[in-house]
């Protein structure tokens, strides 16, 4: 039975407890980047993350402490009871940490954030649309690149991404996947229609055709260039290829409610597997393809899909970008750079 | 036991010279401030590791200290049982900075406790089990300090919690399997 022998030192030590495992969870949440727990955004605050861990400890402590400091050299509650109540403070500070982190965190605004006043030009793309992003001065037939978003409405991420290639001189189709579009195998007919799309345009070159995806939509980019000739370059930016068993790295790279309903999120599962990109992958050889990772990503698993780039022909590279995650990946500087130095080079 | 009441006095010695070092004393063996570092340190070590790997030792670790101050804590009840030893100040003249506890003085209950945090998280991340060895010391030389204990008290403590952790640990390696399964689960809810 629980006793406490005081209850206001039993609820004051309830209140230094939660305090001091709030703080305790900024701290590793600062120090393992877990922005899924971390009530501040550690690409833009940095140690102030470490500084709100240290207020909310001190804070717990002093409350407690000298608030309480001649009852807490009394007999008090025993040391089971003391269990008990931080193991409730413990899951209630993890509760609320979860909860707050899912409400306040939007994702990152990103690296590239300028404001896209051009919107392109929307195109039919088989039963769905798409917006065309062409190069400000054509003097001849650009080359074009299909760009495939993952089923995290990534759309706008990818749409910066359209805008840069089209200041470098490359044509861009922007898919713009819904929910329904994403359903196998009607997926499969997307790329296809798009490349029949680009291919009628007289200001795109149809011998120089492109394709990037980002995430899942990598997946479906690899799967797409292994039956469609007419593509020459494939670049998967990111692509899940192999399932990731859920954990605690998801919160590295979304708010804890988002992560959960992306671990359960069997649509996607589904669809990873039987775009079997892993399989289809092999076929593009001869043609140009580039794997591009952030070393951060924790929604894909990288040890299977470097092991099985090892094993593919000499025409696929693989690159990693250091301290990127998987939403910020599209739209890095470093990632953008080397991405479209690829595409300059191999379309 | 001359060796014994020689340390006591002489770590007793330090209480009741300054107000300052005294309230020092009170705030490093009271049941509240350092036990609860120990186990924020544990909570904290749930969520830490730069891998996968990392992590899932760190947690194995946490759930093996669980159980392992679980068993110190029988096996300090069971001496309790056969073997009753008056506090300090039952019978000597001592400064106590502390109320008067009425349970056994041997073996000391927080040193164990703390002891047994430092000992299981010792054997899985030495780095965490330094940090924790050095708080249990504090709480253990601080219980001496304030009148409380008797330092072989504080020995016998040290004993029963690097027992239980080797047990625990060491031994009883069937734990394993149930840990993965609580951590697998827990995976499934992204809290591991």
């Amino acid at each position: 039975m629980l006793y406490f022998v005081s209850v206001k030192l039993a609820l004051g030590y309830l209140l230094f407890s939660f305090l001091s495992a709030l703080g305790i969870l900024q701290l590793v949440a600062t120090r393992y980047r877990l922005r899924g727990l971390a009530f501040l955004d550690h690409a833009q605050h940095g140690a102030k993350g470490y500084a709100l861990a240290a207020l909310l400890i001190v804070c717990g402590a002093l409350l407690f402490f000298a608030g309480q400091w001649h009852a807490i050299l009394t007999p008090g509650p025993a040391g089971s009871e003391l269990a008990f109540l931080f193991g409730l403070s413990a899951t209630g500070a993890l509760a609320v940490t979860c909860i707050v982190t899912s409400i306040v965190q939007k994702r990152r605004p990103g690296f590239l954030t300028q404001a896209i006043t051009d919107q392109g030009e929307t195109v039919t793309v088989g039963r769905g649309t798409g917006r065309l992003y062409l190069p400000h001065n054509l003097n001849a037939p650009a080359p074009a690149v299909v760009l495939v978003p993952g089923l995290n409405n990534n759309e706008g991420d990818l749409t910066i991404l359209a805008h840069q290639m089209a200041e470098e001189g490359f044509a861009a189709l922007v898919i713009c996947l819904d929910r329904g579009s994403c359903l196998y195998p009607e997926v499969l007919t997307i790329v296809p229609a798009a490349i029949s799309m680009l291919s009628k345009r007289p200001e795109i070159d149809e011998q120089r055709l492109g394709i990037v995806g980002h995430g899942l939509g990598g997946d479906l980019a690899i799967r797409a260039a292994s039956t469609d000739k007419q593509i020459k370059a494939v670049a998967a930016l990111a692509p899940v290829l192999v399932e990731v068993q859920p954990s605690l790295d998801l919160l590295r790279e979304m708010p804890y409610l988002e992560a959960l309903r992306w671990a359960r999120d069997r649509s996607r599962a589904n669809l990873r597997a039987a775009l079997n990109a892993l399989e289809y992958g092999s076929r593009i050889a001869p043609r140009s393809f580039l794997l591009l990772y952030g070393a951060e990503d924790r929604l894909v698993s990288r040890t299977p899909t470097e092991a099985w780039q090892a094993q593919q022909a000499t025409s696929m590279r693989l690159e990693v970008i250091e301290g990127v995650g998987h939403f910020d990946l599209v739209k890095h500087p470093v990632a953008v750079r080397v991405l479209i130095q690829w595409l300059r080079e191999h379309l | 036991m001359a060796i014994d009441w020689a340390l006591f006095q002489f770590a007793n010695g330090l209480a009741g010279r300054s107000p300052i070092l005294d309230r020092i004393i009170q705030i490093l063996m009271n049941d509240y401030a350092l036990t609860t570092a120990m186990v924020l340190v544990l909570f904290a070590l749930w969520f830490s590791g730069s891998s996968l790997e990392a992590r899932e030792r760190n947690q194995r670790a946490v759930l093996s200290t669980i159980v392992a101050v679980l068993l110190a804590n029988l096996i300090v009840k069971a001496c309790n049982l056969i073997f009753y030893r008056p506090r300090p100040f039952a019978y000597h003249e001592v400064t106590l900075l502390f109320y008067h506890p009425s349970d056994s003085s041997f073996p000391s209950n927080a040193a164990t406790v703390g002891f047994c945090i430092a000992a299981s998280v010792w054997l899985f991340n030495h780095k965490a089990g330094f940090l924790l060895y050095t708080l249990s010391c504090l709480l253990a030389l601080a219980r001496v300090c304030g009148g409380v204990h008797y330092p072989s008290d504080i020995l016998g403590g040290l004993l029963v919690s690097t027992f239980s952790a080797w047990l625990v640990i060491r031994k009883w390696h069937f734990l394993d399997r149930w840990w993965m399964a609580i951590i697998h689960w827990l995976r499934r809810w992204l809290l591991a």
